[in-house]
């Protein structure tokens, strides 16, 4: 893949991420997912995991090493 | 001995017997006292980041929120933050790193002062961070003083509390620098989040026990008895422009505390770095769900709590179903929490007392005394905050309110200023005095100095538009510079 196309990639990522987190469509409702988590807490923990792949991803393929060195 | 005296004096012989074994281990000269000679390895530098990160508002202040607004207090501030604050390490902190090691700087402000080529960048960038530390260092010492006072039955005064944990706070960071900060932070760290843990498995297990145990059984009676919990509110920080902006604010701030730009450039290497920013979301799933579920937990338990007496939720659960160890463990967490950051600030600030104003009034010092300077500044410093807390009064919260969105009006100047070659130290004076001015103005309009969280201009929160103009002035000022350059 080129440092482009990931670069485009890490952006479409990030600003879809940031439309989930804001999500003015979505109304939590008081009830439970899977009789276990409340529906508010369980959008923003998937949201989470999301984010933690995202990270996983842009830390191996769009961190440069140089930046640091 | 009360079981309460002897937890905290256990966890201050803990701390101050870490800071003596990270001074035994340090050299005398100022880049290992201020940096821990840039080596700080993985481990010990996320929970460095992480303690510092983690104050006592969010282990006493957001169990409060969760129990005025419900779960989407977790909403409003975790996710956005476990993706802004690793995604800022690496746009900020990575090259801040670098540059700090080739240029030779121990602080931030010596580092932009540096790369501009301007000591003015440098006292601009000193002067807001310091007016924007000192009243947050203010509210910690206030939050140990009212813990310690609390759980002693006032015997031990508040005064004396305050003191207590600054010179407690001082000590071990005299010793031995940012390396004694950063070892005690692993320590801190682990004593907060290991609490928290223990804490919520006690509480679910007892809100939840008429529904048949469980996680599933404490939502299922919140559900029953206060499904608003469960809701989202609909104004405040909820309000879509709020919330955006507020995200906003939350996500960027953290990279402009000194104190945790200064624990980037000491890390030890890149990968040091990398591994942090994906461990970083983890410890905030960890962190944040049982604070928050405290919270909502506690608002079936106490009802009835209003303004600033929803914080009490956090002591009031505690005291009513931890074990008398595990209660002695709510204290020393939440000292744990406030020295975590109160240390790391002391030094930060005293580095740049030492390196970025007696540069230009002293540029013939000699350096190797800086570390015995910067020792005193912090002793000085320390003496100030406590005066600012004592005689400070209710101004000084206010400030500490307007302090955290304030940070993020400095964001484009150290984010531009490691990674644009065209930044000039014009743009930076110009984003930092823009940014500030266009906050405070907004603050103003949206009801002044306790309105830091209330909706300005068009719904936005005050931050949003310190940004903007901030990020206008970093444009417009290099933009100027440039042309000026290119005319003569």
């Amino acid at each position: 893949m080129s440092s482009r196309t990931r670069l485009l990639l890490a952006w479409t990522g990030g600003i879809a991420l940031t439309v989930l987190h804001l999500a003015p469509w979505f109304e939590p409702r008081p009830r439970l997912v899977l009789g276990v988590l409340p529906e508010e807490l369980a959008y923003r923990l998937g949201w989470m995991v999301l984010a933690f792949a995202y990270l996983v991803w842009f830390t191996a393929s769009v961190w440069r090493e140089e930046d640091g060195a | 001995m009360t079981p309460v005296v002897l937890g905290v004096g256990i966890y201050v012989a803990i701390v101050l017997a870490v800071g003596l074994a990270a001074a035994r281990r340090s050299a005398r000269d100022p880049a290992e006292y201020f940096l821990a000679g840039r080596g700080l390895g993985t481990f010990v530098l996320f929970m460095a980041l992480f303690g510092t990160n983690c104050t006592a508002f969010v282990l006493v202040g957001v169990p409060g929120q969760a129990y005025a607004n419900g779960i989407a207090t977790f909403g409003v501030n975790a996710p956005i933050v476990a993706l802004g604050i690793p995604l800022t390490f690496y746009f900020i902190g990575l090259p801040a790193r670098r540059l700090g090691h080739e240029l030779g700087a121990l602080t931030p402000a010596e580092l932009y002062a540096k790369r501009l080529g301007s000591r003015a960048v440098g006292l601009l960038l000193f002067g807001v961070f310091t007016l924007y530390t000192l009243p947050y260092m203010a509210t910690a010492v206030q939050g140990a003083a009212v813990t310690l006072s609390t759980a002693t039955d006032g015997a031990l005064p508040r005064w004396a509390g305050g003191l207590g944990v600054l010179v407690v706070a001082l000590v071990y960071t005299s010793l031995g620098g940012m390396r004694a900060t950063a070892w005690t932070n692993v320590v801190q760290g682990a004593l907060f989040l290991g609490f928290v843990l223990a804490a919520i498995v006690v509480y679910t297990r007892a809100v939840g026990a008429e529904y048949g145990g469980g996680l599933s059984g404490a939502f299922e009676r919140v559900a029953a008895e206060r499904p608003d919990l469960l809701e989202r509110p609909a104004g405040g920080l909820h309000a879509p422009r709020a919330f955006a902006s507020w995200g906003l604010a939350i996500s960027l701030t953290v990279i402009a505390f000194p104190h945790m730009l200064a624990r980037l450039m000491a890390a030890k290497d890149a990968r040091s770095l990398r591994i942090t920013c994906r461990a970083y979301p983890i410890a905030l799933v960890l962190l944040w769900v049982p604070v928050v579920l405290i919270g909502v937990f506690g608002a079936l338990e106490f009802p009835g709590l209003e303004g600033r007496e929803v914080d009490r939720v956090f002591s009031e659960m505690a005291g009513r179903f931890l074990s008398p160890e595990l209660s002695v463990l709510a204290v020393v967490a939440v000292l744990a929490a406030v020295m975590s950051t109160l240390d790391a600030q002391l030094l930060t600030l005293g580095s740049m007392l030492t390196r970025d104003v007696l540069d230009p009034l002293m540029p013939k010092r000699r350096e190797s005394a800086d570390v015995l300077r910067g020792r005193l500044f912090a002793v000085a410093l320390a003496a100030v905050v406590y005066g600012l807390w004592w005689f400070g009064g209710a101004s000084v919260f206010r400030l500490a309110s307007v302090a955290f969105s304030g940070y993020v009006t400095l964001v484009p100047t150290l984010f531009l200023g490691v990674r644009w070659t065209g930044f000039t130290a014009a743009g930076a004076a110009l984003s930092i005095l823009l940014g500030n001015g266009v906050y405070f103005a907004a603050l103003h309009a949206a009801g002044g100095l306790t309105a830091a969280m209330e909706p300005s201009w068009c719904g936005f929160l005050p931050v949003a538009w310190g940004f903007v103009a901030a990020c206008a002035g970093a444009w417009l000022g290099s933009a100027a510079s440039q042309l000026q350059r290119r005319g003569q």
